[in-house]
């Protein structure tokens, strides 16, 4: 049984005078137990809504599912108060901007204590008026357990002088520090999944490569799964077992790292890693998927990537299809099913080339920017 | 270390701007027309006396000598004798401060103990109908100049409920109680606009607060709604609060001062008024100098405790 | 290049007298939907032409007494708000006294906004030893609260309008000025104002053209609601017999004569207070109908 076990989630964001946005449009997720599972895709791609949607913190959105399964369990037909046991606790959510994601008024240390007190199994009250005590009038002592078991996580998640980072507030860290006290937190609660939201992309890659190893490691070492949101495909090569790729709301592949970046199946996902300049590379032209990702209101029927793909035909106007292409790898694309021969599905003759290419971390899968004047043209490579 | 000198560099700049008060009052006062010596004693003195009492004040001295004068006394802390009554101003000045002093703190805190929370709950409840009506409430006590609250007040509550008089100040010695009741419509009348402020002003931090991402933090986290708002948001929120509650006391300033006079207390604020209708020079002065002093040191404390409670203040940048 | 008025902005979105034409376009839907604003804008405009028209609307000569009809209440006779102490009709005052207060108000305030303003456009413009300087004056005069102001002027010069107006006027200059230099600090290093130097205008013409333009919507918001401060200013002061000279109906003015007769005649008080507060209450409204409109957030001291 998969840890999360999301079928066919649609979240639709309702919109005061205009059509309603539907953020995500059928996807489809899951995360075993003891992986992190990379979910990649552009800005607007519905990503982090998908993310949001585990924890329930999308508020105002209409979110259906046919199933929505963590653990087994339904996490959408719990009510409010166990789904806030459940946050933090069995599920720890990781943001990207560490600087507005924590409470400038609180010392690091109490911001993963809270958790601690909340949710661990401490005999330290964690009431409203003792919380209220403890922020305004005495401070947490630091001898208190909770206290003791955030010094433990910052020491396990990298920082040094843990101790002494306990009592300093978040404007006084660096990014990379505020960023592992972020994951501190998460873990405050002895959750079995993280979820991580473009937890690198604010971050210098020098530092990012060290969160990243922290990532795995916790995987590794600690038997806690992640699902790492990000729109850089170096980072899933580098960190990630398994991938799913999201464009404008839909799913378009699933795979192992290693069937994506050696056996890419989407029209989509070979664009994408045609895309990443290799690293050193001088010769050749940036290339880019030409056009821009179009926006909810606006999407095709059908395969939302029609209108950029090179291989796109009638088919594609119908609503999307799964196509298994090996174990644990499938894809939804109508040149698979439509056709006996899906062809050469490449951009150009080179593409099967570059996908076997080494990635290093720090690369960044580009597309156009909505709003940039002209797309480069598609050339050989 | 910073905050040393920061508060060092404050204090001096607070001093300088009384200097700059003190100096000022006594241009203006010797820019009135005609002759104190001659106001003080009336049409028809006679020339010798006048001359005496010009000596007497040291009027026949050269410019720079009374400057000199009365920076020196200043310092000293006295502040002349009243034309009036000979007392020193300062003393009067302290005798009347009493009623003015209670009034003020007892109007602000009645304004805070409700302004605040009444802000918090607008904004949780936005849009909903105790939105609507503490905004309402705020807005119209903004609209309102305190002195008229006063007399509304006066001619509703002082009337209707003999318990809480309409007229004069008891002091606390006479009891808390009986204190209370005396200073209770004339503090609702001043601390009325000032709660308005202070509401909307509460109510749009706390809005902006509740938009953050650390508050979508603590949710992921699984914190009760409560925890959330009173131990990850409200202090945030009232950090903007304190600025400006501060600014505003100026205008409690012109909101005591009437209000004594409408329910007749014997305070600063009617010691003011009626020594500038009576010419009191001494008095106005020295009313004007310990204004500007209180004023000013207000704002200092506020900024001081601003500091103290934003962390990014008092413990700077990166380690 | 440059804003003008009417015509396209920096920006190229079309403005009128700098401010965005669509921000009227929102401030005219919030007028319409919103009935708090509708009310506000509603009574401002009552009051402008009760003001402008005071002469031919007012049924009575402000100033006829008629000792017959001393002290009459309200709608017992001719009077529709009741006579004063002197049989003046209440009414005509109080017409009269719009006027005043708003001619007081709107020309202190406005005073204050140029003299703030204009400091707060140089300090922020040129920046360094000029900004220091004008902000340490700007801190010395922000010292003052506006009612010692008040005190010491009608001190040396007596009672009279001017006063007043001087008092307000001195008392706002900090807040325009503080406005001002903080808006420009943002917009300097905006591209369009870059460019206007490349090109090689002179600075006064930046300031003025491409800079003020840009700053203009939370001064106009501010300066209302310093209007209504300004008129409630006003009234305390001539309630206190410190402001406009005791003939001069302003609304405080009616107040403060009505002061000592509460028990007897409490309408002479009570009404004019209603008309300040419905008044200040409008201007209040509609300011905050243009915060939202032209999207400004809250600043430092407005409510």
């Amino acid at each position: 049984m998969s840890l999360l076990d999301v079928e066919n989630l649609r979240v639709t964001f309702p919109v005061d005078d205009g059509p309603d946005v539907r953020a995500v449009d059928g996807v489809d997720i899951a995360v075993e137990s003891g992986e992190i599972h990379g979910l990649v895709g552009e800005s607007g791609s519905g990503k982090s809504v998908t993310a949001r949607s585990v924890m329930r913190l999308l508020d105002g959105a209409v979110v259906e599912a046919d199933r929505f399964d963590y653990r087994g369990e339904d996490l959408y037909a719990k009510s409010e108060a166990e789904m806030r046991a459940i946050r933090g606790d069995d599920i720890g959510m990781v943001f990207q901007d560490s600087m507005s994601a924590l409470n400038p008024v609180m010392t690091v240390g109490e911001q993963i204590a809270e958790v601690v007190r909340h949710h661990g199994d401490v005999d330290e009250s964690a009431g409203l008026l003792s919380e209220l005590r403890r922020k305004f009038v005495t401070g947490t002592s630091e001898t208190a357990p909770s206290w003791r078991r955030a010094v433990e996580l910052l020491e396990t998640v990298g920082i040094a002088d843990p101790a002494d980072v306990a009592t300093t507030y978040p404007h006084q860290l660096s990014g990379g520090q505020r960023q592992r006290v972020m994951i501190a937190q998460a873990l405050g609660g002895d959750p079995s999944l993280i979820i991580a939201d473009e937890p690198t992309t604010a971050l210098d890659v020098t530092v990012e490569a060290g969160i990243l190893d922290e990532l795995r490691r916790l995987c590794d070492e600690m038997d806690v799964s992640i699902l790492l949101i990000t729109h850089d495909l170096g980072v899933v090569a580098e960190t990630c077992d398994s991938v799913t790729v999201m464009y404008s709301g839909s799913v378009m592949e699933r795979a192992s790292t290693e069937q994506l970046f050696q056996h890419p199946a989407h029209p989509y996902t070979k664009g994408l890693l045609r895309s990443v300049p290799e690293g050193g590379a001088t010769d050749g032209e940036l290339t880019t998927i030409p056009g821009s990702a179009p926006e909810p209101t606006e999407r095709p029927d059908g395969c939302p990537f029609r209108d950029r793909c090179p291989a796109a035909f009638e088919a594609c106007a119908d609503p999307l299809p799964e196509h298994v292409v090996d174990a644990g790898h499938a894809t939804r694309c109508h040149l698979y099913t439509e056709r006996d021969d899906p062809g050469e599905v490449t951009w150009d003759a080179d593409a099967d080339a570059d996908a076997d290419a080494d990635i290093g971390a720090g690369v960044t899968a580009t597309t156009d920017d909505p709003g940039e004047p002209s797309p480069t043209e598609v050339t050989d490579g | 270390m910073g905050i040393q000198r920061y508060v060092a560099k404050r204090t001096l700049q607070a001093l300088l701007v009384v200097y700059v008060v003190a100096t000022t009052v006594f241009v203006a006062v010797r820019s009135i027309p005609g002759d104190p010596a001659r106001l003080i004693l009336g049409g028809d003195a006679d020339a010798d006396a006048i001359a005496a009492v010009r000596a007497e004040l040291g009027l026949d001295q050269p410019m720079y000598v009374q400057y000199a004068r009365w920076m020196g006394d200043l310092v000293r802390g006295d502040l002349g004798e009243s034309i009036f009554t000979g007392e020193p101003v300062a003393s009067r000045i302290i005798g009347a401060a009493e009623p003015t002093l209670s009034i003020g703190l007892v109007g602000i805190s009645i304004a805070i103990l409700i302004a605040i929370p009444a802000g918090i709950v607008s904004a949780t409840r936005r849009d909903q109908w105790e939105d609507y009506a503490a905004t309402g409430v705020a807005f119209l006590g903004i609209s309102m100049p305190s002195f008229w609250i006063g007399i509304v007040l006066l001619l509703t509550v002082g009337t209707a409920i003999p318990a809480i008089p309409s007229y004069g100040y008891t002091p606390i010695s006479e009891g808390i109680v009986p204190w209370l009741a005396n200073v209770i419509l004339p503090a609702t009348a001043v601390g009325l606009p000032y709660a308005g402020i202070i509401t909307r002003m509460t109510r749009s931090s706390m809005l902006e607060v509740l938009g953050e991402d650390y508050m979508q933090t603590a949710r992921a986290k699984g914190l009760p709604p409560r925890v959330i708002l009173f131990k990850h948001g409200l202090q945030n929120a009232l950090l903007p609060v304190v600025t400006v509650a501060g600014i505003l006391f100026a205008l409690l300033l012109g909101g005591i001062v009437a209000v004594e006079m409408v329910f007749g207390v014997q305070g600063f604020g009617r010691l003011l008024i009626r020594s500038i209708e009576r010419q009191d020079f001494p008095i106005v002065q020295g009313s004007v100098i310990v204004i500007s002093i209180i004023f000013v040191f207000m704002n200092l404390f506020v900024d001081l405790l601003y500091m103290s409670i934003n962390p990014k203040i008092k413990y700077g940048g990166e380690a | 290049m440059g804003a003008d008025y009417g015509g396209y902005g920096s920006d190229d979105t079309p403005r009128l007298f700098g401010v965005r034409l669509d921000r009227f376009d929102r401030l005219r839907e919030t007028l319409a939907g919103d009935y708090k604003a509708t009310f506000g804008l509603t009574t401002v405009i009552l009051f402008v032409l009760a003001a402008i028209f005071a002469p031919e609307l007012a049924p009575f000569d402000p100033m006829a007494q008629e000792y017959a009809i001393m002290q009459a209440p309200s709608l017992s006779s001719a009077h529709p708000f009741g006579t004063d102490s002197f049989g003046r009709d209440l009414l005509s005052r109080m017409m009269y006294g719009a006027r005043i207060s708003l001619g007081v108000s709107l020309v202190a305030v406005t005073i204050g906004a140029v003299v703030g303003i204009g400091l707060g456009l140089v300090a922020g413009y040129f920046g360094g030893v000029v900004d220091d300087a004008l902000m340490r004056f700007v801190d010395v005069l922000w010292a003052f609260p506006w009612l010692l102001i008040a005190i010491m002027l009608v001190a040396v010069f007596g009672q009279g309008v001017w006063n007043v107006i001087a008092a307000i006027a001195f008392a706002y200059i900090d807040d325009f000025a503080r406005l001002a230099r903080g808006e420009v600090l943002s917009i300097r290093e905006e591209e369009f104002v870059l460019a206007a130097k490349n090109i090689g205008l002179s600075d006064t013409r930046i300031m003025i053209e491409e800079v003020l333009p840009n700053a203009v919507a939370p001064l106009i918001v501010q300066f209302t609601v310093l209007v209504a401060r300004a008129m409630l200013a006003e009234s305390t002061l001539s309630f206190l017999g410190i402001g406009v000279k005791p003939t001069t109906p302003t609304w405080g003015a009616l107040l403060g004569q009505g002061r000592s007769l509460i028990g007897q005649a409490w309408w002479i008080s009570i009404i004019p207070g209603i008309a300040i507060v419905v008044t200040v209450l409008g201007i209040n409204l509609f300011g905050d109908a243009l915060r939202d409109a032209f999207d400004v957030r809250g600043e430092e001291g407005s409510p």
